[in-house]
């Protein structure tokens, strides 16, 4: 009898054992909106680069400090319109095949094949002969390039400064994609994760890949759980049900701190918050009263109610060059000023026309405070509240006068999208102010193909010069990226989206 | 029961389409080109005359396909599948909850009327209906799954991950019912018919559960039909702080997101339910009160 007592209890510590080594080899994550697909060639939303980049690797990827490295190649320049990526050798898909050119080539092709529909088609159209394969002249690309297995070359119409920024895209088995076509149900990448099983908007499991290129994962599994109300998703995370948490509100942060048990991963964001005016809307199409409005903001007061970092520029307050054009005398910083906000406004010869801001739910306060301020020099302000969808086709479609939005991911000064006179809707783009200056368009043109980066920083001084004088974008602050998770977990390092803390979810352990 | 569906399919059609919102641009984001804006429309079909895309979605439904979610990029159908299962049974648990403290409360606050145990019964009414459920998910999930650790919070499968979510919605359902049942108690025991089961010497306990209650249940029962459709298409918020996938959250994000094919497949999908669901109440009129029938 006492035998069986004793190998009862070690038969009961054995399986405990197990059991508690078997949670501390899964990772839960909390995000508050599930992926629209999880095939990286047509991946907008955050939530879907989550997962994704768990599943796949792309020739290049951002480290936390915001460079380019090598990923699945190295690469370089052979000329100013030319870049040559190197394959890694033994680098083998999850269904054990290995990852050649060929699948590199199929990848970017596919993205551009205009019957997949690929939001991301327009990341890649100065490539060479990239027009005449959208236009069904050609079956390829002519400017992307095998040269032999593991060597693939692309080449640029012109010279273009911010090419890397989208050489960061999952590759794909071309012998899978081309028989599924949207790799949505299983999807097949050489990542550190293997994707197991997904439940839309309840759950997706990935399991380790033993085989990963840059060795084994430490974690056996990773679960994304789909949490929408972030007040529970933080409780998740106190109890224990989640292990990190990537979307984090102002009102979460007391929690979080104040947590023993929790940490929260804190980074300067690649974001900046902006006030857009649609420059050819009255009365703002009129400069002086962009102008007054600007000097009427206090956008210091503004930034520290919101707890953000001031930029004064388009680009994330807390870049190097963000910094440096923020010492720049001649960029316009419209510090708050009642005195010049009436002078501006006398010069505009403003009338007391009514002014609206558009806004959706997410920017109310910033759209009250606003109103209050403007109304405190005289000019007559109205808040439009919408609903999201009907706030945003407004704004494209030119229908606001002022409107509260942000840009987020700004990883490169490149303004082409935002500023340029070609991107005004409806061509497509996001110069939703309906801007339009032709000094300003040769400053962004410039920009983009000048590849020495004092040069470009230069172009750039001009480019906010003008900008700032223009004034179709009042710029404001960067919100902080956060994520937080349980203080278990080692391995974890804050970093800003689109890298995020789960970049380096592939050494991250648990503490025993 | 077609007309209704009928009539529910255009209203449903006209009132998303004359909604301000381009789906496809909610869809492929700030960089979509006007030349893939222009793909994705023609592909889907957006640029068709909108009585032509209204017949062709009423023909594919009669052929049993919803279409496709411009979303999800997957079937309606198969949307709805994932997440009906969890609706029904969240909505059907939180009506029997709500039926199981509304009876005992409404009928001892009929029985006991104008006592402290009518005024208490009525004040839990009275709470349950002002208590946003909002609020009262949040501190349900505060106390029995932080502080306790009683109950989790979240997700779907298990029973434990039921009951919460179910209390939430069947609280406020429960007020409404518990009002329902006294009015309608208090009105059947004033009739003659109850003085004569009393004065024929019946105990008290057979007077009501045989002869009150059971006549006092015809609105009572109307009400069910009227819950359920409520809950179907209404348990959004509880949905949303209890992370259920349900048919109230896919139906709301989708109206967000101008998904126009999964709000008319949704809605279909929960006014069939809801006729069947009244259909079914008229025939329990019957089983209740001998005299009702059916021509």
């Amino acid at each position: 009898m006492k035998k069986l007592y004793v190998i009862l209890t070690l038969l009961i510590a054995l399986f405990l054992l197990n059991f508690v080594g078997l949670a501390e080899k899964d990772i839960r994550i909390g995000m508050n909106s599930d992926a629209t697909t999880l095939d990286p060639r047509f991946i907008t939303s955050t939530s879907g680069m989550y997962i994704t980049g768990q599943i796949f690797n792309g020739l290049v990827k951002l480290t936390k400090d915001l460079e380019y490295v090598a990923d699945l190649a190295t690469f370089e320049n052979t000329s100013d319109t030319t870049y040559v990526f190197y394959l890694k050798k033994g680098v083998k898909f999850h269904d054990g095949s290995e990852l050649r050119a060929a699948d590199v080539k199929f990848t970017y092709e596919s993205i551009l094949d205009p019957a997949m529909a690929s939001p991301k088609a327009g990341n890649y159209k100065n490539i060479v002969g990239a027009e005449e394969f959208i236009n069904g002249q050609t079956d390829q690309v002519a400017g992307i390039k095998i040269i032999d297995q593991y060597t693939i070359s692309f080449e640029l119409k012109e010279p273009f400064a911010p090419f890397l920024v989208n050489m960061n895209t999952g590759i794909v088995p071309k012998h899978i994609a081309e028989k599924e076509g949207k790799l949505d149900h299983n999807p097949v990448g050489t990542g550190p994760f293997k994707f197991k099983s997904r439940l839309v908007e309840q759950e997706t499991i990935l399991v380790a890949n033993p085989d990963y290129f840059e060795g084994a994962p430490k974690l056996n599994r990773v679960i994304y759980k789909i949490l929408p109300e972030s007040s529970v998703g933080v409780v998740e995370l106190q109890t224990g049900t989640i292990d990190v948490l990537m979307d984090i509100t102002k009102e979460d942060i007391v929690i979080i701190n104040g947590d023993p048990s929790l940490i929260l991963a804190s980074i300067a964001g690649t974001n900046y918050q902006y006030i857009g005016f649609n420059v050819t809307n009255s009365p703002v199409d009129n400069k002086y009263l962009r102008k007054a409005i600007a000097y009427a903001l206090d956008k210091e007061a503004i930034t520290k109610y919101f707890e953000g970092s001031r930029t004064y520029v388009p680009l994330a307050a807390t870049s190097y060059l963000a910094k440096e054009y923020a010492n720049d005398p001649k960029i316009n910083k419209y510090q708050f000023s009642v005195g010049k906000a009436r002078e501006m406004l006398d010069k505009s010869g403003y009338s007391g026309e009514e002014v609206v801001i558009k806004t959706s739910e997410g920017r109310k306060e910033l759209a009250e405070i606003m109103k209050q301020m403007m109304d405190a020099v005289g000019i007559k302000t109205k808040i439009e509240l919408l609903e999201w969808g009907t706030f945003y086709a407004d704004v494209k479609q030119g229908r606001a006068q002022i409107y509260l939005l942000g840009w987020y991911g700004i990883l490169d000064p490149d303004s082409y999208w935002f500023f340029h006179s070609e991107m005004t809707p409806p061509q497509g783009g996001a110069n939703r102010m309906y801007y339009s200056n032709s000094a300003a368009d040769y400053l962004i043109m410039k920009g983009r193909t000048t590849l020495d980066p004092e040069e470009r920083k230069a172009v750039y001084a001009q480019l906010y010069q003008v900008l700032t004088d223009d004034v179709p974008m009042i710029f404001l602050y960067s919100k902080p990226d956060l994520s937080a998770y349980n203080k278990g977990i080692e391995g974890f390092e804050p970093a800003p989206y689109p890298v995020t803390i789960l970049s380096n979810l592939k050494n991250a352990y648990w503490k025993r | 029961m077609i007309p209704v569906m009928i009539g529910v399919s255009i209203i449903v059609f006209s009132f998303m389409h004359l909604t301000p919102g381009d789906p496809v641009q909610i869809m492929l984001g700030e960089y979509a080109q006007p030349a893939e804006i222009e793909a994705m429309r023609e592909k889907l079909g957006l640029n068709d005359p909108l009585p032509l895309q209204y017949w062709n979605f009423v023909r594919n439904v009669l052929q049993g396909d919803l279409g496709d979610s411009i979303y999800y990029q997957q079937p309606v159908l198969t949307l709805i599948r994932q997440r009906i299962k969890h609706t029904f049974i969240l909505s059907l648990t939180s009506l029997f909850i709500s039926y199981l403290i509304a009876f005992p409360i409404g009928i001892i606050s009929a029985l006991k009327r104008n006592t402290w145990i009518d005024d208490l019964g009525m004040s839990f009414a009275l709470l349950g209906v002002s208590m946003p459920n909002f609020w009262l998910g949040m501190m349900l999930i505060l106390l029995f799954s932080l502080k306790w650790g009683l109950l989790p919070a979240t997700g779907v499968g298990s029973w434990q991950q039921l009951v919460l979510p179910a209390v939430t919605l069947g609280t406020s359902g429960a007020a409404l019912t518990t009002r329902l049942v006294r009015s309608s108690m208090l009105e059947v025991i004033g009739h003659d018919y109850i003085r004569t089961a009393r004065a024929k010497g019946l105990s008290e306990w057979k007077v009501i559960t045989k002869h009150a209650f059971r006549n006092a249940l015809i609105p009572v029962v109307t009400m069910i039909g009227i819950r359920l459709g409520f809950i179907l298409g209404g348990s959004v918020i509880t949905e949303k702080v209890f992370a259920r996938p349900g048919m109230g959250r896919l139906i709301v994000d989708s109206i967000f997101r101008r998904d126009y094919l999964v709000v008319q497949g949704v809605t279909l999908i929960i006014a069939f339910s809801i006729l069947v669901a009244n259909l079914c109440v008229d025939l329990l009129y019957g089983l209740i009160d001998p005299k009702i029938r059916y021509e």
